[in-house]
């Protein structure tokens, strides 16, 4: 390593070598046919009588060789027809390159931090590029979504399409943070923003993934986990029409996925219809009633009477004005209502760009705007995304150029996912199965005679007070739960950003090896949200715990970078050498404020925080962190077939402890393609490639973690004595970044005119020295301590896989095949090695009625934990009362990470049309479901009302025949089977507290998109005059969920680490989009 | 490879010369790492404050009530089914026992006990917090046995891993600490700032304030003696001589009800915990259950007005199918259910209970008080608590099954202690298990194998995935392992 390391040094100091006399310099430019510059072809000096010398063209096509007269110059690049030129007098060559046939590839160009490009060819790193175009084959709202099953040892953690606006995450290559997840960094144009959120993805010009440390070692600790770099489409010179792109399309989402439900059985605690007997007192349009017969309505479960058809008294019939008042109605079942809450969600993308080129500018102006409705009631948003990206040679040497995006988003509604919300929180766990949803939104704004809202959980009738107005008046209102419909009219939640990032840069070119370059980065975000909550629907509820109310905040946060960076290019004979040298300086900070009321409204409705009951609840934070880096990076070439490159890059950052506050980030790697050496032997080979790479990054620490222990004051007063709390950390004084090192090697061939092409990458990573918040044991009297802890190990490979099948005129097929396996993903260490088990992010519930996560020693990441049932040779022990008994201490329950995940991808082109299909996979991994938990607790799934292996209903009485038949041994290991009384045996996990009852495989085979192009003729509908092209697709997402273990949720779509808690259901759209280009 | 790393070094100084920031100061951010929303010093008597404005909830266990019948659940019925009681204890160690520890390390070390004597005099302050500190681990030590103690609250020792101390031995110097605290206030300047629990208005003076702590403390000393009766039954062991030292405290201990310990609340963001279930979340879960109003009904009982909204209790231990069937109309809830004002006070310890263990001390032969006297004042004084009037503490206490007798003095006793607890589940529950009194009958609906009331905690989940060793060590030590039914020292 030394040895290419002074070797490079030398090369760099070197530059000042002079050529020799009969040779002169000669720069010239590649590009294709449309004017399009062809970054990175090979260029070979053929001189008589002399060795051959090569280099290759910088990312805009542009070369500079030694040559003299009679020299014949050669370039290749992939996907062209190779071009030779015989050298003249000139010193400058512009050399156009014709397309090659269709079954070839062009040269990919890999983007890495501060913009630096490269060749696929010369890169030692793990780094898949897509383009914009096969990003968007089925266009999406998000890039995490578009790129799910696209790219190789990338896992999308989607969420239901119900929450809007909702921020995605990607796993890449399995799991490596200990106690949260690691974050996957996005950059755009150099910029970090941090999530895919307000990246928009028509503006959107190529992706590439860096996969791991050793990829993204540029990028300084941010890049430890890997980053999504992309870069936005720029005007291109020579493009023919006006340049102006609109692109219009219209998605429909429906609510496919849902848990699959009992329908036999309706709501209410009481197994038994009661007879209602009217007495004096009691409302005369009740009189009616009489005699009939009454479920219960006030508890929300659904262990209710059978619905048979038989006449019943509905929840609506005891409210006055209706054409129901007074009047029963049929039990039946209702195996629709959870269903039928939700809304057609339609989604409007709209976008409309202009570009313009010139010799020495370029503009491209892009304007976006997506309209969505959510599937939920009354949710929407609204995004406006402008970008401005435009550069200048101010003169042959100087180029300035900037790059600014605004994005502005309103997002309306209430998108509470978690346990006991009003819409899955309620239809998957507390419910009444008899509901007639077409009643329930009819009737929406029905009253008591008191002027309170009408709910389906009201008190029942026996218990209608004769004498006080009070209880008379809560007779009406809602126990636990409002009508679903109403809840979401009284909530108003509003949530605005406003984000302005990009950068503005001035690029000169000293001579022809040297340039320098000035960026200023930004990235700014506001945000504020103000949350109501109607004054009505408190008074209209007993026990739902709605609390009339406002609530505001708004925050702040600022990111600049300043950056400097020295290119240098040289070639000297047979080696060609690109370095970069650079500083980076960082500044973030962020502040925000937020307030609410507290105990209800003064004043109803008015919606200030000076009107809240109780005192109001108030916070500020701020903070701030800088760093400082310098770098350097380079790659030597040796007759473009011989690589070596790498990246040394020093940060000082103001959060780590000021005496040794500085961390050293390394990357070296080396690549070869043997093709060229055996191009003649081997002709079905069009190319192939080894490489390895090793890197490792350092991680530092967030603002203000060190030294901490910091003393905030309580926010209220008792009696006039402020409050303080110890805070709950320790932190070590010696305390340092994480260090994560990777080691990869991949192999990379292409056959036949490269129709073929398969890569292989096996990668190894470690990290280890994690400074983390680890939770010790809170009898310590801390229940965290920041320290340098454990060691994580995973490795697996990643492959893919392209062909194109079928190439003819007419018809051509391509497919692609990514697939990859983590092999391990381990835990060997955590710090101290006493220290077993910590404890991972848990959700609301995690640890009480569904396991919890946690790392553990010699376990696979992301174990799920908790207690199990007691078995002898895997058979449940059971109790005399045929029920499970609890093992005595908690276990672990399987990973939550997949074994592994790919997508297929298949692009069939005949004539005009194009179709495209695209399948995404992953197999392995565990979720915990809480709706599951309570859903059967409550009696609501299907298995509750199941049919028993006598042919009865498992809710018929033991005695009946009924009862669930559970199978097990005794505690001598005997077998023994017993027949339990339904509601007894699917409520004893919630008893026992049995928490391995309730998990779910996460594998699933997913259709997620599906697209049929038509490319119009435009020539032939006589609008060449106008337009460039057309195209109409018909588009689908999440079409079919082809397979999975579990036929209630969409294992794609998992809220929470430790699985889910009553997510919103996963959805399927269609839609149509219109592409004109003028 | 160093060449490399100095040209990046380099490129630092590069980038620093073209900010303009001195090329020494390339690695010196200043203040910048300076966190703007805290001190890094405490406020001890904002400390003393934190941890008493949550004491009430050590009086208030809604799930030890249902174990010991006081109340009954109404809807969702769980814990008095007996739900496996998985509960985890940390919290209240980095909660409010560490804020106490970190008072007592402040007015200790040298370096800070100036500073923060400003809050008040550092033996006074030491000596609440020493007080309060074996209080809560008293609490905890009743629920789950034995538990982390002598290494507990080390963190900055780096003890990550406390060892789990037998409860004999936490026993033992729970005493030792409450009698050293008595002798260590200081009476000579201010009373502790933050006091809000002795000195609620802040007018107190130190003499003043300090006797009440001293009161407590003894009252404590007493009250923990007593709790180990089962395995200390005779005169001369170490209850009965703890107990009598404690006695003769020339402070004294609580006897009258003006003396009680209760925690008043301003409300607003501070409210009663009762007023905070039953008015603030509007939960209707818990109510009053039928043994208790049965038995305040047999004995006659005045009090029957005051624990609940109505005199008909709800019935105990019903399964869920059968509680919601109960008409909600008539529901008694626990004191004044949705009427709790946000400012009624929450007993820690009143005179009843005080007086009760002394006429229990006394029936056992441990000390040679009256048994019969104190066991009268203690009922009149647990009657006239709730704002009724002696003479019908007399009526009520001239009853044969009130009325003193050394036959039947212990369930005697423990039966009045259960009613003068009311509703203070923590208490009752760790009574009812000492003396087996008053007779429960778990419910039929019982969902735990056996169907018998808990007797203990089970051991969250967090201790065995953050101090695994140490809880299987503890764990060998319960007959039955760590389940319900297990029984902790004192409970043999």
């Amino acid at each position: 390593m030394k040895k290419i390391v002074s070797t490079l040094l030398v090369s760099m100091l070197c530059f000042v070598i002079g050529a020799t006399a009969q040779v002169r310099n000669v720069t010239g430019k590649v590009t294709d046919e449309k004017g399009d510059a062809v970054p990175f072809v090979s260029v070979l000096v053929k001189a008589k009588g002399a060795r051959l010398s090569g280099t290759s063209a910088d990312a805009n096509g542009a070369f500079a060789v030694k040559a003299k007269k009679g020299d014949v110059i050669e370039v290749t690049a992939l996907g062209f027809n190779s071009q030779s030129v015989t050298l003249d007098n000139q010193s400058t060559l512009v050399i156009t390159l014709k397309a090659s046939n269709a079954s070839s590839l062009k040269e990919v160009v890999i983007t890495s931090a501060f913009e630096t490009k490269r060749s696929a060819r010369s890169s030692s790193v793990s780094a898949q590029t897509i383009s914009g175009d096969q990003l968007s084959t089925v266009r999406q709202l998000n890039i995490n979504n578009a790129l799910a099953g696209k790219v190789a040892g990338i896992q999308v953690q989607s969420q239901a399409a119900g929450k809007l606006g909702v921020e995605t995450n990607v796993r890449i290559r399995g799991e490596n943070g200990i106690n949260s997840a690691s974050s996957v960094l996005y950059v755009v144009n150099g910029t970090q923003m941090p999530s895919a959120a307000d990246i928009n993805p028509d503006d959107v010009d190529a992706v590439t993934v860096l996969a791991g440390p050793a990829a993204a070692a540029l990028f300084g600790p941010a890049g430890a986990n890997g980053a999504i770099v992309i870069t936005t489409r720029k005007a291109k010179k020579g493009e023919t029409g006006i340049g102006v792109t609109f692109n219009t399309g219209v998605t429909f989402d429906k609510v496919y996925k849902l848990p699959n439900y009992q329908n036999k059985y309706s709501g209410g605690g009481n197994p038994d219809l009661t007879t209602f007997t009217w007495v004096a007192g009691m409302p005369e349009e009740w009189k009616s009633l009489s005699g009939k017969m009454y479920p219960d309505y006030t508890d929300d479960a659904s262990w209710g009477p059978a619905m048979n058809g038989q006449e019943y008294i509905p929840w609506y019939a005891y409210y006055p004005g209706t054409k129901y008042t007074g009047k029963t109605a049929l039990l039946t079942p209702q195996p629709n209502n959870a269903r039928q809450y939700y809304d057609m969600g339609v989604s409007l993308n709209n976008n409309v760009s202009f570009s313009k080129a010139t010799d020495n500018s370029q503009t491209r102006i892009s304007y976006s705007n997506i309209n969505q409705k959510g599937t939920v009631p009354t949710t929407t948003l609204d995004k406006h995304t402008f970008s401005v990206n435009t550069s200048m040679d101010v003169t042959a040497k100087l180029t300035v150029a900037a790059n600014i995006n605004y994005v502005t988003q309103n997002v309306f509604g209430e998108f509470d996912d978690g346990y006991s919300n009003n819409s899955t929180g309620s239809f998957n766990a507390w419910f009444h199965r008899d509901l007639d949803f077409g009643i329930m939104k009819e009737l929406v704004g029905l009253r008591s005679p008191q002027g309170y809202l009408a709910s389906w959980n009201h008190n029942n009738p026996d218990s209608y007070s004769l004498t006080s107005a009070t209880s008379q008046a809560n007779w009406y209102k809602a126990n636990y739960w409002d009508n679903p419909f109403e809840y979401m009219n009284n909530v108003r939640n509003m949530n605005r950003k406003d984000r302005l990032y990009g950068d503005v840069s001035v690029a000169y070119k000293i001579n022809s090896d040297f340039k320098v370059k000035g960026t200023y980065r930004k990235n700014q975000n506001t945000t504020y949200y103000e949350n109501t909550l109607s004054s009505l629907l408190e008074a209209s509820g007993v026990q739902t715990g709605a609390k009339a109310g406002y609530s505001t905040a708004n925050t702040f946060s600022n990111r600049e970078n300043f950056e400097g960076l020295l290119s240098y290019n040289k070639k000297v004979s047979d080696f060609d050498f690109n370095a970069n040298l650079g500083f980076d300086i960082f500044r973030a900070n962020s502040r925000s404020i937020y307030a609410n009321t507290n105990g209800g409204l003064n004043v109803q409705d008015l919606y200030t925080l000076q009107n809240s009951k109780t005192a109001m609840s108030y916070s500020n934070g701020r903070s701030q962190d800088k760093y400082r880096a310098g770098f350097v990076t380079g790659n030597l070439g040796y007759r473009n077939f011989l690589f070596a490159d790498f990246t040394v890059r020093k940060d000082y950052y103001s959060t780590l402890p000021s005496d040794n506050n500085s961390i050293v980030i390394k990357n070296f790697g080396g690549s070869f393609v043997f093709s060229d050496l055996i191009k003649n032997k081997v002709p079905f080979l069009s190319y192939g490639k080894l490489r390895a790479t090793w890197g490792e990054v350092p991680a530092a620490l967030s603002a203000y973690q060190y030294p901490g222990f910091s003393y905030a004051v309580g926010a209220n007063q008792f009696n006039g004595n402020f409050t303080m709390a110890t805070p709950n950390s320790v932190v070590d004084p010696a305390i340092h970044g994480a260090v994560n090192t990777a080691k990869e090697a991949g192999l990379e061939l292409k056959f036949l005119k490269n129709r073929i092409g398969v890569n292989v990458v096996y990668w190894d990573q470690t990290s280890t020295n994690f400074p983390i918040s680890t939770s010790i044991n809170g009898t310590s009297g801390f229940s965290g301590l920041l320290t340098n802890v454990g060691k994580v190990a995973k490795n697996g490979f990643d492959v893919t896989f392209n062909a194109k099948p079928v190439v003819t005129n007419d018809f051509q097929w391509d497919f692609n095949v990514n697939f990859s396996r983590t092999l391990e993903n381990q835990i060997v260490s955590l710090g101290d090695p006493s220290v077993k088990l910590l404890t991972y992010s848990a959700g609301t519930y995690g640890g009480s009625y569904v396991p919890t996560v946690v790392q553990a020693v010699g376990q696979k990441w992301g174990q799920l934990y908790g207690y199990k049932k007691q078995t002898i040779k895997g058979q449940p022990i059971l109790s005399s009362a045929g029920l499970w008994l609890k093992e005595t201490t908690p276990t672990y329950l399987g990973s939550v990470l997949p074994d592994f995940t790919g997508g297929v991808q298949n692009s069939f082109t005949y004539k005009n049309i194009v179709v495209n299909v695209n399948i995404d996979f992953q197999k392995g991994g565990k979720f915990a479901s809480l709706s599951d938990f309570w859903g059967t607790f409550s009696g609501l799934t299907e298995r509750t009302a199941a049919i028993n292996d006598k042919g009865k209903n498992v809710r018929d009485a033991v005695s009946a025949g009924g009862g669930v038949h559970t199978f097990g041994v005794d505690a001598t290991g005997k077998p023994v089977d017993y027949y339990v009384d339904a509601a007894t045996y699917y409520q004893q996990t919630y008893f026992s507290k049995i928490t391995d009852n309730n998990i779910y495989d996460l594998t699933f085979v997913k259709l997620r998109e599906l697209s049929l192009g038509y490319r119009f003729n435009v020539k032939k509908l006589g609008l060449s005059k106008v337009m460039q092209s057309a195209t109409f697709s018909v588009i689908a997402n999440n079409l079919l969920l082809i397979y999975s273990q579990t036929k209630d949720f969409d294992p794609s779509e998992i809220s929470n680490s430790y699985g889910e808690n009553g997510q919103f259901p996963g959805t399927r759209s269609l839609g149509v989009n219109l592409k004109i280009s003028f | 490879m160093k060449k490399i790393f100095k040209i990046s070094s380099l490129a630092v100084a590069f980038a620093v010369i073209i900010s303009g920031t001195g090329c020494n100061k390339v690695s010196d951010f200043g203040t910048t790492n300076v966190d703007p929303g805290g001190t890094g010093t405490p406020v001890t008597s904002a400390l003393l404050t934190n941890v008493l404005s949550g004491f009430g909830a050590y009086g208030t266990s809604v799930t030890n009530g249902h174990y010991v019948q006081y109340f009954a659940e109404t809807q969702y019925p769980g814990n008095s089914l007996y739900t496996a009681p998985v509960a985890s204890f940390q919290s209240i160690y980095y909660g409010d026992l560490y804020d106490l520890q970190n008072i007592i390390n402040k007015n200790t070390d040298p370096l800070t006990k100036a500073a923060v004597a400003t809050a008040g005099p550092n033996n006074s302050q030491i000596a609440i917090a020493r007080i309060m500190k074996a209080y809560i681990f008293w609490t905890i030590t009743d629920r789950w046995g034995d538990i982390p103690y002598s290494q507990a609250l080390k963190g900055l020792e780096k003890v990550y891993l406390p060892k789990y101390d037998k409860q004999q031995d936490i026993y033992i110097d729970l005493v030792k600490e409450l009698k050293e605290a008595v002798a260590q206030f200081d009476n000579s300047s201010i009373a502790v700032k933050g006091d809000v629990l002795m000195n609620y208005a802040g007018s107190g003076t130190a003499t003043a304030v300090n006797l009440k702590w001293k009161k407590f403390a003894n009252s404590l000393r007493m009250i923990i003696a007593l709790r180990t009766s089962k395995v200390y039954p005779s005169a001369g062991q170490w209850a009965a001589t703890e107990f009598a030292a404690a006695l003769a405290d020339a402070n004294g201990s609580i006897a009258l009800n003006t003396e009680n310990v209760a925690l008043a609340y301003p409300g607003s963001t501070f409210n009663n915990p009762w007023y905070s279930s039953y008015v603030t979340s509007a939960r209707k879960d818990d109510a009053v259950a039928n043994t208790m109003t049965d038995a305040l009904t047999a004995l006659n009982d005045p009090r029957i007005a005051s624990y609940g909204t109505t005199a008909t209790g709800f019935p105990y231990g019903l399964d869920r199918p059968h509680a919601v069937l109960v008409a909600t109309a008539t529901i008694p809830y626990v004191l004044k259910g949705a009427a709790t004002l946000a400012t009624d006070p929450v007993v820690i310890m009143n005179s009843a209970t005080v007086l009760l263990a002394r006429a229990e001390a006394a029936a056992r032969g441990w000390t040679t008080e009256s048994a019969a006297t104190l066991y009268a004042s203690a009922v009149t004084n647990a009657i006239t608590q709730y704002g009724y009037t002696s003479a019908q503490a007399t009526t009520y206490l001239a009853q044969a099954a009130v009325a003193y007798n050394t036959t039947d003095a212990i369930k005697l006793i423990a039966t009045q202690r259960w009613l003068a607890l009311y509703p203070n589940g923590q208490q009752a529950w760790a009574e009812w298990r000492r003396t087996g009194y008053p007779v429960l009958t778990p419910s039929i609906y019982a969902t735990n194998v056996g169907g018998q009331i808990p007797r203990r905690y089970i051991y969250g989940t967090d201790e065995y995935s953050l101090n695994a060793d140490n809880v299987k060590a503890a764990v060998t030590g319960l007959t039955g392992g760590d389940l319900a039914d297990s029984r902790i020292w004192w409970d043999k």
